[in-house]
């Protein structure tokens, strides 16, 4: 147990600095509030509608698709580190694994989901 | 160089253990493409049922040919349990596919994808009766319920399809997190070494004192996971409207097919990693057992449409089930679930075959669609009547031997009280199931006549019927059959 101790201080200490650091300026800055430093963001651009918006459903499909081939280096990272002691066992399992990824390619690729318009 | 070598050797030991299940791997996903979407492009998309069937078969004939053993760390074992439940999924699978034909014929949704998504569920159910781990359980769990989420919204057009699935995503998902909270719970308890199940057993009886409030909790959170998936009270809400929105065969194939894989891994975690901790969930699953039986066959007494009548009812067949999980033998428990569900199946087949014959295009599954139905289409009220009959368990049919074995297995276990509420719902349940049988054979047939389906599902409706009356001859026989479902 006493081996968790520094991360329950860590936490206490990450708690209490964003609280501690808020009230200083707080208590130390002027403070003349108007319309426009309300608003979301003050960087000149006057807001048009709400953050909540419908978008178009082919962004989601390439955020799917991007997971996919995303995940792809997750597995090729380690494996790319261990590929001497992994020999040809390490080389198999990884090209059925990008074989496997040929695949979901080809299946995208012929449902059309890689042309835009 | 010796550490890949042995990993290539466990590889080629432990492959054959898994043989049917890639091979629905393997067809599945050239089904997809290229052959789906690309060689076969200009095959009418209809006859992928026909091609799924017999690669099912295929599958059934591996099944049977799969070796005996264990492999890949300890993570999956084929024994006769893991054969024994892989054979239900997979007929539960084949009869759907075979009522799916017609149905989305009427509906004009035949697709490639709808055929792949039930064979990578089917493989989803043969890891899971196998697992032996709390990881691999997992992953087939999920393998199992994303595919069949996908398929309950399959019908994307209509706004009961829609709700159906994502009601069943939401709430699948939310007892997913169930089930792997409780599981870390159990595996921190357990000393933080290991998720085999037999091994895990082990080590919480060797639990320190202070822990037994993390098992108890752990414990119970799996159960409540399990509880979702099977569609057990209080964990049931999901079940009756996914059944209404889903297409019918996949409600067909909902009822039957993931109940009865969760059901056999159901039996394996807590008959072998949770046997030593039996007390702290012993009265809970009395309790969810007791309230699916009451509530799902009081509930059911008050439908009007087919497939929420046969939802409730679902619900209180797993209630009966229930008690064999409860059983302290779980060899014995897996043989009474294995028999009740092989039989449920069957008759469940059967009844939402005639339902697809009797829907036409989509409309009319209430109760009422059957009237005079012994004076239009007598064969087929005919195998109605036998399915509802052994349904309800009235005596010389197939479905009373199953409940017959499932309650002796009770009582014998010494849950006499159970047991008694079971003799009692059962006899609840007759009504309704009778009220069928009445409506088909004492009241008037209504003005015009729905189209006729398909040869497919005739097919279905005499084979099943069949079984199910061959079945009944030979029920004193069956316990002799269900000797070799044997747990490891």
């Amino acid at each position: 147990m006493p081996s968790y101790a520094p991360i329950l201080l860590l936490i206490l200490v990450a708690i209490a600095l964003p609280v501690v650091i808020w009230n200083t300026s707080r208590l130390l800055r002027p403070s003349w509030p108007s319309a426009a430093k309300a608003s979301t963001y003050e960087c000149g651009i006057v807001t048009v509608s709400e953050a909540r918006e419908k978008f178009t459903v082919r962004y989601y499909l390439v955020a799917v698709m991007f997971l996919v081939f995303d995940v792809e280096t997750v597995f090729l990272m380690p494996w790319a580190i261990q590929m001497k002691e992994l020999a040809v066992f390490g080389l198999v399992e990884i090209g059925i694994f990008l074989f496997l990824l040929l695949f979901g390619y080809g299946y995208i690729w012929s449902k059309g989901a890689l042309t835009w318009e | 160089m010796p550490f890949a070598e042995s990993l290539w050797g466990n590889l080629v030991q432990d492959l054959p253990l898994l043989v049917p299940v890639l091979f629905l791997w393997i067809v599945g996903t050239l089904m997809l493409w290229p052959l789906g979407s690309w060689l076969l492009k200009s095959m009418p998309k209809r006859q992928w049922s026909g091609i799924t069937f017999v690669v099912l078969l295929v599958t059934l004939v591996l099944v049977f040919r799969t070796p005996a053993g264990q492999g890949f760390s300890g993570m999956f074992q084929v024994d006769g349990l893991t054969t024994g439940f892989q054979i239900l999924a997979i007929v539960a699978a084949a009869i759907t596919v075979i009522l799916s034909q017609p149905q989305l014929n009427a509906l004009k949704e035949q697709s490639v994808e709808y055929y792949a998504l039930i064979l990578f569920s089917t493989s989803g159910m043969m890891l899971l009766v196998g697992a032996t781990d709390l990881v691999s359980l997992y992953m087939a769990l999920e393998l199992m319920a994303l595919c069949i989420y996908i398929l309950v919204g399959y019908l994307r057009e209509q706004d009961r399809g829609i709700e159906a699935g994502i009601k069943y995503f939401l709430l699948g998902a939310f007892s997913s997190g169930l089930l792997v909270y409780g599981m870390s719970l159990i595996f921190a308890a357990a000393g933080g070494k290991t998720t085999n199940l037999a091994a895990l057993n082990q080590a919480l009886a060797l639990a320190p004192r202070n822990a037994e409030l993390m098992i108890f909790t752990g414990v119970i959170l799996v159960l409540a996971g399990f509880g979702f998936k099977v569609a057990a009270v209080p964990f049931h809400m999901w079940s009756p409207d996914v059944y209404d929105g889903a297409p019918t065969p996949i409600t067909a194939f909902l009822s039957t097919a993931p109940k009865a894989a969760a059901l056999g891994a159901f039996v394996r975690l807590f008959g072998t990693a949770f046997n030593g901790v039996h007390g702290d969930w012993a009265a809970p699953l009395s309790f969810m057992a007791a309230a699916s039986m009451i509530l799902g066959n009081i509930a059911a007494l008050r439908q009007q449409s087919m497939k929420r009548l046969l939802a409730y009812s679902s619900i209180a067949h797993v209630g009966y089930m229930l008690l064999a999980v409860l059983s302290h033998d779980a060899q014995a428990g897996a043989q009474a679930i294995w028999l009740y569900m092989l039989t449920y199946l069957l008759m469940q087949g059967g009844v939402f075959a005639v339902i697809i014959y009797l829907q036409g295009k989509g409309e009319g599954e209430r109760i009422e669609d059957f009237r005079g139905l012994s004076k239009r289409r007598p064969m087929l009220a005919f195998a109605m009547l036998v399915f509802m009959l052994s349904l309800g368990g009235i005596p010389p049919m197939l479905g009373f031997f199953a409940k017959f074995y499932l309650f002796k297995l009770a009582i014998e276990q010494g849950f006499v009280t159970l047991t008694v509420l079971a003799f009692l719902t059962s006899a609840i349940s007759a009504y309704y199931y009778l009220n069928v049988v009445a409506t088909m054979y004492f009241k008037e047939a209504p003005e015009g006549e729905a189209q006729p389906m398909g040869s497919g599902l005739s097919i279905v409706v005499f084979a099943t019927c069949l079984l199910v009356l061959v079945g009944t001859c030979l029920g004193p026989w069956l316990m002799d059959w269900t000797a070799r479902i044997v747990l490891v």
